[in-house]
């Protein structure tokens, strides 16, 4: 209950900011540049095999710049604002619990997350119409993995907005968290070890995210995703605890 | 409904509360009084739950606040001192939100936030964004905020402070209203407002509680050492504080502008002494007069006691 007037307060309060509306517009226009450069590139002749989805899921950098860029704009506010101002103060002092505080607030930039998403939902329209009928299995599996993804980042982005008052610093925390957690994989490349190159291979992030576009939806994967956005959620809890009045 | 035990905090190697003990009655309004830094609102963010304490004990109502914090804060209406709220929301946006926050009832609430728009005199600014408005209401929709759930008890930090004259009264008489129903502790750093509303004092100096009592008795125990001011003219200041310092009874004479200050002893009355001395020198005395001490100069005199002794202290300061 208190969770989600929480939650209903943050997303109000989303909408209130400039910002939202930034992301929102910009996510948009990036992915419509992306699903086109997609689609013109794989009508050439001689073009590798695939669906267009499954290439706007995983398989290049796109998904993650944009994704990560959103993140951090949208976590970077959620509890930076509130020790800033010092709202901070009135909400742990009232009959709530510091998860409570943390939950209601990622529920409610999980759910702008997944706000951003959902136009996207046109462009397997736009396939069904003209381009034949696309297999709609992966397209749902990569936008599972898209928000499993999400979610994890979104949980380090607020472990960010937590660990600063300013929310440009909060951003730039997040940013560097989310390419980091994306990231750690590629090291799989570098190492000789075989072991060392198994274990980095279960969190190899790139991979992960071109399997759910190509429709595999790997419990090892949901379960690294999650496992992480727990983990984000655990840590951002400590903090909150941790720097009460401080 | 507030026990506070042997309360210690510190911060690193700085102690900001050192074994601070006071209680507080059902229905009382204790005024927590102290210059700034003196640990009033460390003190107040321990009992809401904001803030560890290093070592004591502290319970409100009946729970403590470092097992119970839910139940202590379901009891608490607090107003922090700078008054934080969500500028981009309106205030009546703001003030559901809080309801929703401490449990008002869903069918209560909007009788509960009307109600409460009519006592803190919200009115003309509910439908505005928090951004828009001044301090005073500001402080209002805080203080609002404070009372929305009906908390038995409120802390009140510096309730009054950035407000102007007629605001500040308007609060005053409203927090007065509030302790018939209400146990209130509030903080501040002025005076007048102690003798006006509370019905006890704690004063509070350095982290340490230096004094608690009620205002009239707090007075009382230090008017025995009730001061005369004279202003005595044609003579040298030296030999008429000499002069009168050597009057039976006189504890300390010291001067105060183009004035005099002379410390009495309890119980005696110097005044005519004073007279003759003074004729007696030859010199003129152009005023006389007992100088009952505020509840300021108490305060100044135990704040300031450790640093300067018993010295007196001149009154100007206090202001």
């Amino acid at each position: 209950m208190n969770l989600l007037t929480i939650a209903r307060r943050e997303l109000l309060a989303y909408f209130y900011s400039p910002i939202a509306y930034v992301v929102l517009a910009l996510f948009l226009l990036i992915q419509g540049i992306y699903f086109w450069l997609f689609l013109t590139f794989l009508s050439q002749p001689g073009a590798p095999p695939g669906a267009v989805m499954s290439y706007f899921f995983g398989g290049t950098i796109l998904f993650w710049m944009s994704t990560i860029f959103s993140v951090s704009l949208l976590s970077m506010r959620l509890l930076a604002e509130e020790r800033r101002s010092g709202t901070f103060e009135t909400l742990l002092t009232a009959p709530v619990r510091d998860i409570e505080v943390v939950l209601g607030k990622y529920l409610a930039c999980l759910l702008f997350y997944l706000l951003l998403w959902l136009p996207e939902v046109i462009y397997v329209a736009l396939l069904w119409r003209f381009a034949g009928r696309p297999d709609l299995g992966p397209i749902a599996a990569g936008y599972l993995g898209a928000f499993l993804v999400g979610a994890a980042l979104m949980s380090f982005g607020l472990l960010a907005s937590a660990l600063t008052r300013n929310q440009i610093i909060a951003a730039t925390l997040a940013f560097v968290f989310s390419w980091a957690l994306v990231l750690v994989g590629v090291a799989q490349d570098f190492v000789t070890s075989q072991s060392l190159r198994d274990t980095l291979g279960y969190v190899h992030m790139f991979k992960l995210m071109e399997d759910f576009g190509r429709g595999i939806v790997d419990t090892r994967h949901v379960v690294f995703l999650l496992t992480l956005t727990v983990l984000g959620l655990y840590a951002t809890t400590k903090v909150v605890e941790l720097k009460k009045g401080a | 409904m507030i026990h506070v035990e042997s309360l210690v905090k510190r911060y690193g190697g700085l102690t900001a509360l050192d074994r601070v003990s006071f209680d507080v009655a059902r229905g009382e309004i204790l005024g927590f009084l102290g210059p700034n830094g003196a640990g009033k609102t460390t003190t107040m963010r321990i009992l809401t739950c904001f803030l560890p304490a290093t070592a004591g004990v502290a319970q409100v109502a009946g729970f403590d606040v470092f097992a119970q914090p839910v139940e202590v804060r379901q009891r608490v209406g607090y107003l922090p001192e700078s008054v934080p709220l969500y500028p981009e929301m309106r205030v009546s946006e703001y003030l559901d939100f809080r309801a929703r926050l401490k449990h008002v009832v869903r069918a209560a609430r909007s009788g509960r936030i009307k109600e409460l728009v009519e006592t803190c005199g919200l009115g003309e600014v509910v439908r505005r964004p928090i951004a828009q408005l001044s301090r005073g209401y500001r402080q209002r929709v805080g203080l609002a905020d404070a009372l929305i759930a009906s908390p038995p008890i409120l802390i009140l930090d510096e309730p009054t402070v950035g407000l102007d004259p007629n605001q500040i009264r308007e609060v005053r008489t409203l927090i007065r209203e509030l302790g018939k129903e209400h146990t209130i502790l509030l903080s501040t750093h002025i005076l007048p407002e102690v003798e006006m509303v509370c019905g006890r004092v704690v004063i509070i100096h350095q982290g340490r509680v230096v004094a608690q009592d009620t205002p009239a008795r707090l007075r009382e125990q230090l008017e025995g050492r009730s001061r005369v001011v004279v202003e005595v003219r044609g003579g040298p200041e030296e030999q008429v504080r000499e002069t009168l310092g050597r009057i039976a009874g006189v504890k300390a004479v010291s001067p105060d502008g183009a004035r005099l200050v002379i410390d009495v002893e309890p119980g005696k009355d110097v005044r005519e002494d004073v007279f003759r001395a003074v004729v007696a020198g030859g010199w003129t005395l152009t005023e006389l007069r007992t100088d009952a001490m505020s509840l300021e100069d108490i305060f100044v005199r135990v704040t300031t006691r450790e640093d300067e002794g018993e010295k007196p202290v001149p009154k100007e300061e206090a202001a």
